[in-house]
C-alpha cells in the first residue's frame, strides 16, 4: 500500500488490478504458517482458494463520493479493507494519496462491564489518542448519543439501541480526508437513526474523498456522484448512481425470480388434453412495462396476460382463471362467463355457443387487469383452463410472488390489501 | 505492493518509536491490564495485589514454615529473599510472554477494523510483565530493610536488567504472537512449557546445587543470566558480569530484528486467518 499525505486539493485513490484471493482451510496449521512465510502466493498451488476481488481497477480523485453496491459476498468489504490498509491486496497494487478514516464495523470494542463514558476514552486510546484529546471531544460524544444518565452506567445495562447509539456517536467526531463507510450505519429508534443519518451526511461533506458502501440504494444515490456495481469480485457497471443502482436492481430481481422459478417448477405445469386446444401463457405484467414479471409489488398496477390457441370448434366453452395461495387458499376462481357480459352462458341458446361465434377461436389473449394489485405478500399460484362442457381442456399455471414494498412497515401482513376486485377489461383476438 | 512507510518502519524495527506509536503502546498496555480484571470490584487493583499475596505465601512457607536454607544467605528471610529476587523477574518474563502470545489473536477485532501497526500488540503486552515484577521489587526491598541486608549503590543495575529483560521478552513476543495466529496450540501450551523452563532455570534452587550439564546450559540461559542479574544488584551486593549483560543485549537484538521481521512478514496474512 502505498500512502502518503497529499496536500488537501490533491487526494486521489487509485486503485490498479487488484485482487484478493483468500485461502479457504478450516484448520489452521503449522502449513498454512510455512505459506504465509513463504509469502509469494501461488493461486495455482492452492487447492481450494476464493477469488473475492478479482483484477479490479479504478480511480478516485478529491472531491468523488464513490458509492458502491453489490450482493453479499460480492467482494465489496474486502476491497474496502484493502484500500482502508487492513488487508493486503494478493497482487496489484493500491496507491492511496491522504489520510483515510474508516469505519468498517460498529461497537468494535465496546467492553461491557465498563461505563458507556469509559468506552468513549478506550475507543480513543485505541486509536492512538492521548487522555487529553479525549477529554476535548468527550461532550460532544456524549451530547450525541443522549443516553442520559446511562452514560456512566455499564454498557451491560444497555438496551441493544442504545449500545449502537454509543458505538455510532463515537464517530461524530471525525474529520476525515478520505473517509470509508462500510454500511450497517443505522443505529436506535428512528429519531436518532435520522439524526445518525443527517450526521453521516455532514461527516461526509466533510470528506474530501468518500467511499460509501450501502444496500440502500436510497443512500447511494442521495450521496454519490458515482456508483460501482460489483459482483463475484468484478466490477459490472460503473458510472451515474441512479442508473448503476437501478440496473443492480433490476439484475437482483431477476436472479431472484429465476431462483423462484427455480424452486417452484413444479407449479408451472402446461398440460392439453385434446389436440388443438391449448393455453399458451400466463403472465403478469406491471401496467407500465411490456415485461412478464414473476416478482409483484403489492399495490401496484396489474395485468395479467393469459394467451391461449384454439384451433378446432367447441361447443360450449369457457375460461378458468384461478388464483391460489401456495398453502392451498384459494383468492380467485372465476369463469370467463360469469366476469364478461358478452360471454353469454350457453345453456339456453346452443346455436350461439361456438366458440368461433363467441370469438374464441385462434389465438386470443385476455388481460385481466388488477388495479392495484391486492394480494397480499406471498406466493400464488395463477392457473389458466380451457374448458368445454365443464370439462377441462387444456390449462398452465405459473407462479408469482408478490413483495411488499420496500419501507413498509413490518408485521403482520394481510392476505389482502382489499377485497378483490378483478375485472375483464378488454379482450382482443389477433388471428 | 509498494512501502512509502518502509523506511519507516525499519526505523521502528525494534526500539525507535514515534511519539505516536509510544501513545498506542501505553494506551493498549492500560487496556491490557484494565481487561483481564473487568468486572471485579477491586479492578486493576488484582494486578498489584495477586503478585503481592503469592510473594507473601512464599515468603510464610519458606521463611516460617519449611525454613530452608541455601549457602550465602543463612537468616530465616534468606531463602525466601534470594527467591523472590530471582522468582519475581521470572515472572515478569512468563507473564509478558504468555500475554504477548496471545495478543495478536486476542486484539483480532482491532486487527480487522483499524489500520495501525499492529506489531505494537506484542510489545504492549509483553510490558504487562512490569507489574509484578515492580510488586516484587517493591516486596524485596520492605524483606531486605527487615533482614537487615539494605540496598546498596549497586541496586542501579536492576534498571539495564529491566531494559534488556524487556527487550527479550518482546523478541519472543514477536514470534509466538505471529506464529500462534496460525497455530493456535502454541498459545495453550505454552503455560506448561514455561513450567518445564522454570526448573530447568535454576530459579527455586541454587545453581551450584544442579547437575554440571545443567550448569554448563544456565551459563548461556537468558533466562537464568536476568534472573542472576537482579539476586546479584540487590542481594549480594555485586556488580553484574558486563559479558552476561552484552550477551543478552546481543541475544535481545538479534532475536528482536529477525523476529519484528517476522512479525511483518506474516503480519498481511493476520487479517484472513483471524
Amino acid at each position: 500500500m502505498e500512502t502518503s499525505r497529499g496536500n488537501a486539493l490533491n487526494l486521489s485513490v487509485q486503485v490498479s488490478d487488484v485482487s484478493k484471493i483468500y485461502r479457504l482451510s478450516y484448520t489452521l496449521s503449522p502449513l498454512s504458517l510455512l505459506q504465509a512465510l513463504t509469502s509469494k502466493q501461488d493461486s495455482s498451488k492452492i487447492e481450494r482458494y476464493k477469488v473475492a476481488v478479482d483484477r479490479v481497477s479504478f480511480s478516485i480523485q478529491t472531491g468523488d463520493r464513490l458509492g458502491i453496491v453489490g450482493a453479499n459476498g460480492a467482494g465489496k468489504s474486502t476491497l474496502l479493507q484493502m484500500i482502508t490498509g487492513v488487508s493486503k491486496p494478493t497482487s496489484g497494487n493500491i496507491e492511496v494519496v491522504g489520510h483515510v478514516t474508516a469505519v468498517l464495523t460498529l461497537g468494535v470494542g465496546l467492553r461491557e462491564d465498563l461505563s458507556g463514558r469509559e468506552n468513549i476514552y478506550i475507543d480513543g486510546e485505541v486509536q492512538g489518542k492521548s487522555r487529553s484529546e479525549i477529554n476535548l471531544i468527550i461532550d460532544e460524544i456524549i451530547e450525541f448519543a443522549e443516553l442520559g444518565e446511562f452514560i456512566d452506567y455499564p454498557v451491560r445495562t444497555y438496551s441493544t439501541g442504545m449500545k449502537s447509539r454509543l458505538a455510532f456517536s463515537m464517530l461524530v467526531c471525525i474529520e476525515p480526508e478520505i473517509l470509508i463507510i462500510d454500511e450497517a450505519l443505522s443505529a436506535g429508534d428512528s429519531v436518532f437513526a435520522s439524526k445518525a443519518s443527517q450526521k453521516i451526511r455532514e461527516i461526509c461533506n466533510k470528506g474530501k474523498i468518500v467511499i460509501l458502501v450501502s444496500h440502500s440504494m436510497a443512500t447511494i444515490v442521495e450521496m454519490c456522484d458515482r456508483c460501482i456495481w460489483i459482483d463475484q469480485g468484478k466490477i459490472v457497471m460503473d458510472g451515474d448512481p441512479q442508473e448503476v443502482t437501478s440496473a443492480y436492481l433490476e439484475d437482483v430481481r431477476k436472479a431472484n425470480e429465476a431462483l423462484l422459478i427455480e424452486k417452484y417448477s413444479s407449479y408451472m405445469k402446461s398440460v392439453s388434453w385434446l389436440q388443438g386446444c391449448e393455453v399458451i401463457s400466463v403472465e403478469a405484467y406491471y401496467a407500465y412495462e411490456s415485461k412478464p414479471r414473476n416478482i409483484l409489488i403489492a399495490k401496484q398496477d396489474v395485468i395479467i396476460r393469459i394467451c391461449l390457441q384454439v384451433d378446432i370448434l367447441l361447443d360450449n366453452p369457457d375460461i378458468r382463471f384461478q388464483i391460489k395461495r401456495l398453502d392451498g387458499m384459494v383468492f380467485s376462481d372465476q369463469l370467463l362467463s360469469e366476469t364478461d357480459p358478452t360471454f353469454i352462458n350457453t345453456n339456453s341458446s346452443r346455436a350461439h355457443s361456438n366458440n368461433l361465434l363467441k370469438g374464441l377461436y385462434g389465438r386470443i389473449a385476455y388481460d385481466i387487469c388488477m388495479t392495484p394489485l391486492v394480494l397480499g405478500k406471498g406466493k400464488y399460484v395463477l392457473t389458466c383452463e380451457l374448458l368445454n362442457q365443464d370439462m377441462t381442456f387444456a390449462s398452465k399455471s405459473t407462479i408469482i410472488e408478490v413483495v411488499t414494498p420496500p419501507n413498509s412497515p413490518t408485521g403482520v401482513q394481510p392476505a389482502l390489501f382489499y377485497p378483490s376486485t378483478i375485472a375483464l377489461a378488454c379482450n382482443e383476438i389477433f388471428i | 505492493m509498494k512501502y512509502l512507510y518502509k523506511p519507516i518502519r525499519k526505523s521502528i524495527s525494534f526500539l525507535g518509536l514515534s511519539p505516536q506509536d509510544i501513545q498506542f503502546v501505553l494506551n493498549f498496555l492500560k487496556l491490557n491490564i484494565r481487561d483481564r480484571y473487568l468486572g471485579s470490584s477491586l479492578g486493576s487493583l488484582w494486578a498489584i495485589l495477586n503478585p503481592m499475596i503469592m510473594f507473601a505465601i512464599y515468603t510464610f512457607v519458606f521463611g516460617y514454615v519449611f525454613k530452608a536454607k541455601i549457602p550465602g544467605a543463612e537468616t530465616n528471610l534468606g531463602y525466601a529473599i534470594w527467591l523472590i529476587a530471582g522468582f519475581g523477574p521470572w515472572m515478569a518474563i512468563s507473564e509478558g510472554l504468555m500475554n504477548a502470545t496471545t495478543s495478536v489473536v486476542a486484539g483480532s477485532g482491532l486487527i480487522k477494523n483499524l489500520v495501525f501497526k499492529t506489531e505494537l500488540l506484542p510489545v504492549a503486552a509483553a510490558l504487562t510483565g512490569l507489574v509484578p515484577l515492580f510488586v516484587s521489587l517493591c516486596f524485596l526491598t520492605v524483606l531486605l530493610a527487615i533482614d537487615g541486608n539494605t540496598m546498596s549503590w549497586h541496586a542501579i543495575f536492576v534498571i539495564p536488567a529491566i531494559i534488556l529483560q524487556f527487550a527479550f521478552i518482546i523478541a519472543l513476543g514477536f514470534f509466538f504472537s505471529a506464529i500462534n495466529v496460525f497455530i493456535r496450540d502454541f498459545g495453550i501450551i505454552l503455560p506448561n512449557l514455561l513450567i518445564m523452563l522454570v526448573f530447568v532455570t535454576p530459579i527455586f534452587y541454587p545453581e551450584s546445587s544442579t547437575p554440571a550439564i545443567l550448569q554448563l546450559i544456565s551459563a548461556f540461559n537468558p533466562f537464568y543470566i536476568i534472573c542472576q542479574i537482579y539476586r546479584q544488584a540487590l542481594i549480594f551486593h555485586q556488580i553484574p558480569s558486563i559479558l552476561s549483560l552484552l550477551y543478552v543485549g546481543f541475544i535481545s537484538w538479534l532475536l528482536g530484528s529477525i523476529g519484528s521481521k517476522f512479525f511483518c512478514r506474516l503480519k498481511g496474512s493476520f487479517e484472513s486467518m483471524l
